[in-house]
């Protein structure tokens, strides 16, 4: 059997998601697909999967046309398709979730359960997959809760498994386990298609790589003949020297520390955090996401309390109860999740914009039109932000210029310290490199900037300095021109390698 | 089968920690309330008021079953008031002495009460928007065509099809057996067929059980039938016991089966809870009515307001109980 995307086009609201996208997928094979964040890999395996609907082109299996509408018709024509999102119901045991719209029928129009059960069994036996049944979902691990949802794609008659992201939230013992596993699916004969940002992975796993950028099919290799590098540069469509601006570091001791942390904690996801932040430089903070950086973050916003430890604004302690606190002593935060943490997605960009300064610039809370138009007009041209007209609707700005927005409704109140989570997310190549043009621009203005990301070359080339998190904790620093991404990566798995540069 | 046995230790470490679709807690508050009210009020426990609050219990208890699986499948039914209303008066209006016509109504009730259900459930899946607001809506509409109707009570209402429907042995009455075998079918609808799992699926995490190719507007139109159904039941023995239908019947049940759920056990976000903890609510609120109005007239007392009172404070209080499983 031979699964085939054919000429596959998809628009959302305009946009071309992709664009005429030609694949082959062979059986008995592992076939990763890859390309940056938006290059259109989610959306493709989407239409595989009957979530979405191509608006142009075919699948075909074994060079005959199917029609995929819902997941059902996947399914039903032996394509699995394990998410990157989690998808179990928590409240159900994993014997429920895995046989969840095909339990067998009983009498009186009950479900077999005995029946069920041994067919899970049986399934999980032939693959030696090993999981508890009865454990409710919402009660396992991210690397169990993975498996349940293959052992859910095995008891389909599954000719082709799709594995989006699957090691995204799996530490390097569960990484192998799951390894071990689709060894055994493809000898086994299952096709499968597995997308990872960890190259290193695609590496070790796979047969063959195809490249999506920018919606668009780039090629497939075997990966016994071609490098990481060429990977990269084919994902990214120019040499990685190109994307990222030469950085300056100067690790001058005599740059004054305006930012210090110390042995904070909130009491449950990081604990006894330090660090000093220089004026004009980049903190970049790395490790696996799940280990307390996402919450460390917030935390110095005034988003979630600390429970103990103290922070120092240039010497002097200061406490952090609020965001409105935070943004008085000169912070400001932009989040990873624009949606619900950064900006009024239905409101229009200018409205956006002058959230945060409406107290500043209108006395007696009567805002004054025309001054705010020629304010925001002015942001708009420094940071270069595209869009039809002020009023349009935030929503419908490409991810870069969103971030871009975020930006203009921060600066007007001219923050010493910026704090960045995963700055790029969601962003093209080309917002990319304007978007680490104007951090380093920022930087070299005096402002100090706090990023957590979990790109790993964002992380190694921008940071002046890097701290890696594992469990909570800071594990290892190192000097951003020092550091490797071995280095980093098993900092992050908890076995840091030589040592860091000492705080 | 796995050999029952109980160990104290462990029971009472379960009820520190409430466990998934467990109602052991509310039904252990229940006992231990018991034994305050048998020494204040000697009179609750007489055999007469116990059978007189197994009665009482049985709209409650009919409406609040509806009201779990809709819960439970992530949505709220906020229009049952009305529907018990306008089926009260439907019922009211065409019914006859002929057993012909009892019957005939009868079904025909039913099968109202499945429609507004279904209207319920197929406005949810044309406009997805708070099931909230929607029921809110359709109830009011409802509402509305019951006042068109009657502006008070009315209709007439045969007296051997009130006696039939209220006839009781005892301690025993039809309707309380009505809702036992009620409770046992629709328990075992929810447990031990295929579409009581998609309900509990489609309120954990609908996006999944779309996935598996199961559609998640027909669960729910589903469970919105399930309410409808119950709420045809209920007006119809409304109107029997009282003779009469009313466009007010049905007012104090929508709280009331929201309360008895929740207080049972289960979730408002949907996915998790149980039909034996609703029972339990639905039991703890008609024993609380029933010492309250014991108590307010021992004391020449409007026992209703203090009644509403507690309600709206038995609601809040279980929904801060429960937060932390969520």
């Amino acid at each position: 059997m031979l699964l085939e995307v054919k000429d596959i086009t998809k628009r959302f609201y305009g946009v071309t998601v992709l664009d005429k996208v030609n694949m082959q997928f062979n059986p008995g094979e592992v076939h990763a697909l890859v390309g940056e964040n938006g290059a259109g890999k989610s959306t493709l395996i989407k239409i595989i999967g009957g979530t979405y609907h191509a608006d142009g082109g075919s699948v075909l299996i074994d060079g005959q046309k199917v029609e995929i509408n819902t997941a059902l018709d996947a399914s039903s024509l032996g394509i699995s398709i394990v998410y990157q999102e989690y998808n179990l119901v928590k409240n159900m045991t994993v014997l429920e979730n895995v046989m969840l719209g095909k339990e067998p029928k009983g009498r009186f129009g009950s479900m077999d359960l005995k029946k069920t059960r041994e067919h899970v069994e049986d399934v999980a036996c032939k693959d030696h997959i090993t999981v508890d049944l009865d454990k409710y979902a919402g009660d396992l691990s991210s690397a169990e809760a993975k498996i349940a949802e293959i052992l859910r794609a095995c008891t389909n008659d599954m000719k082709f498994l799709v594995l989006d992201e699957p090691t995204a939230a799996l530490d390097d013992d569960d990484v192998s386990s799951l390894f071990t596993l689709i060894k055994k699916l493809k000898a086994r004969g299952v096709g499968i298609i597995y997308i990872s940002h960890r190259l290193e992975e695609i590496f070790e796993i796979c047969d063959k790589a195809s490249v999506l950028k920018d919606g668009k099919y780039v090629g497939t290799w075997e990966t016994s003949e071609i490098d990481r590098d060429f990977l990269v540069t084919a994902m990214v469509g120019r040499e990685i020297t190109d994307v990222f601006p030469i950085r300056k570091r100067d690790h001058d001791d005599r740059k004054p520390v305006i930012f210090s942390a110390r042995g904070i904690s909130d009491g449950i996801h990081f604990h006894d955090i330090s660090f000093d932040l220089k004026k004009g430089e980049i903190l970049g903070i790395g490790g696996m996401s799940g280990h307390g950086q996402r919450e460390m973050i917030r935390s110095l916003f005034g988003v979630i309390p600390l429970s103990s430890g103290s922070l120092f604004m240039e010497g002097e302690e200061i406490r952090m109860k609020s965001p409105a606190d935070a943004i008085k002593h000169g912070l400001a935060f932009l989040s990873d999740d624009r949606r619900s943490e950064g900006l009024a997605q239905e409101q229009s960009v200018a409205r956006n914009i002058t959230y945060p300064t409406l107290k500043r610039y209108n006395p007696f809370g009567i805002i004054r039109k025309k001054k705010e138009r020629d304010r925001v007009t002015d942001l708009i041209e420094k940071l270069n932000i595209k869009l039809a007209s002020q009023t349009q609707n935030v929503q419908n700005l490409s991810g870069g210029n969103q971030q871009r927005v975020v930006l203009a409704k921060w600066l007007p109140l001219n923050p010493s310290i910026m704090l960045f989570h995963e700055p790029t997310l969601g962003v093209d190549v080309g917002a990319k490199v304007e978007i680490y043009e104007i951090l380093d621009a920022l930087v070299s203005q005096g402002i100090s900037i706090i990023m957590v990301t979990s790109d790993m070359l964002e992380l190694l080339h921008m940071s002046d300095r890097i701290c890696v998190f594992y469990e909570g904790e800071i594990i290892a620093e190192y000097r951003g021109e020092t550091a490797t991404e071995e280095l980093i990566m098993s900092a992050a798995s908890g076995k840091p390698a030589g040592q860091g540069v000492s705080l | 089968m796995k050999p029952v046995t109980f160990s104290p230790k462990k029971f009472l470490k379960e009820l520190g920690t409430p466990k998934r679709h467990s109602a052991k807690i509310i039904w252990v508050l229940l006992i231990i309330l018991v034994i305050p009210i048998t020494f204040i009020i000697p009179e609750f426990i007489r055999p007469a008021n116990l059978a007189n609050v197994m009665q009482q219990l049985v709209p409650l208890g009919l409406i609040a079953i509806g009201q779990t699986y809709v819960i439970l499948g992530g949505g709220i039914d906020m229009s049952v008031g009305s529907q018990i209303s306008l089926i009260s008066l439907i019922a009211s209006s065409l019914m006859t002495d002929s057993p012909l016509s009892m019957v005939g109504v009868t079904l025909l009730c039913l099968a109202l009460g499945l429609l507004f259900g279904f209207v319920n459930g197929f406005i949810l899946k044309l406009f997805p928007m708070p099931p909230l607001i929607s029921t809110l809506c359709t109830g009011y509409f409802f509402q509305g065509i019951a006042f068109a109707l009657h502006k008070t009570s009315g209709g007439f209402i045969p007296v051997a099809f009130k006696r039939v429907l209220t006839a009781s042995w005892g301690m025993l009455s039809v309707p309380f057996v009505f809702y036992l075998l009620m409770f046992a079918m629709a328990w075992y609808v929810l447990n031990r067929t295929r579409q009581g799992r998609y309900v509990y699926a489609l309120g954990g995490n609908a996006d999944v059980l779309e996935k598996s190719g199961v559609s998640c507007a027909k669960t729910k139109i589903l469970t919105y039938m399930v309410s409808g159904l119950f709420c045809a039941m209920v007006g119809i023995y409304l109107a029997a016991k009282l003779r009469s239908g009313s466009a007010r019947y049905g007012d104090d049940y929508t709280l009331l089966s929201i309360t008895a759920t929740v207080v049972g056990g289960t979730s408002m976000a949907g996915g998790l809870g149980s039909l034996s903890g609703t029972v339990a609510g639905t039991v703890l609120i008609s024993m609380l009515t029933n010492v309250l109005n014991n108590i307010a007239f021992r004391y020449n007392l409007q026992s209703s307001y203090y009644k509403d009172i507690i309600t709206g404070l038995l609601l809040i209080t279980a929904m801060f109980f429960y937060r932390k499983r969520e």
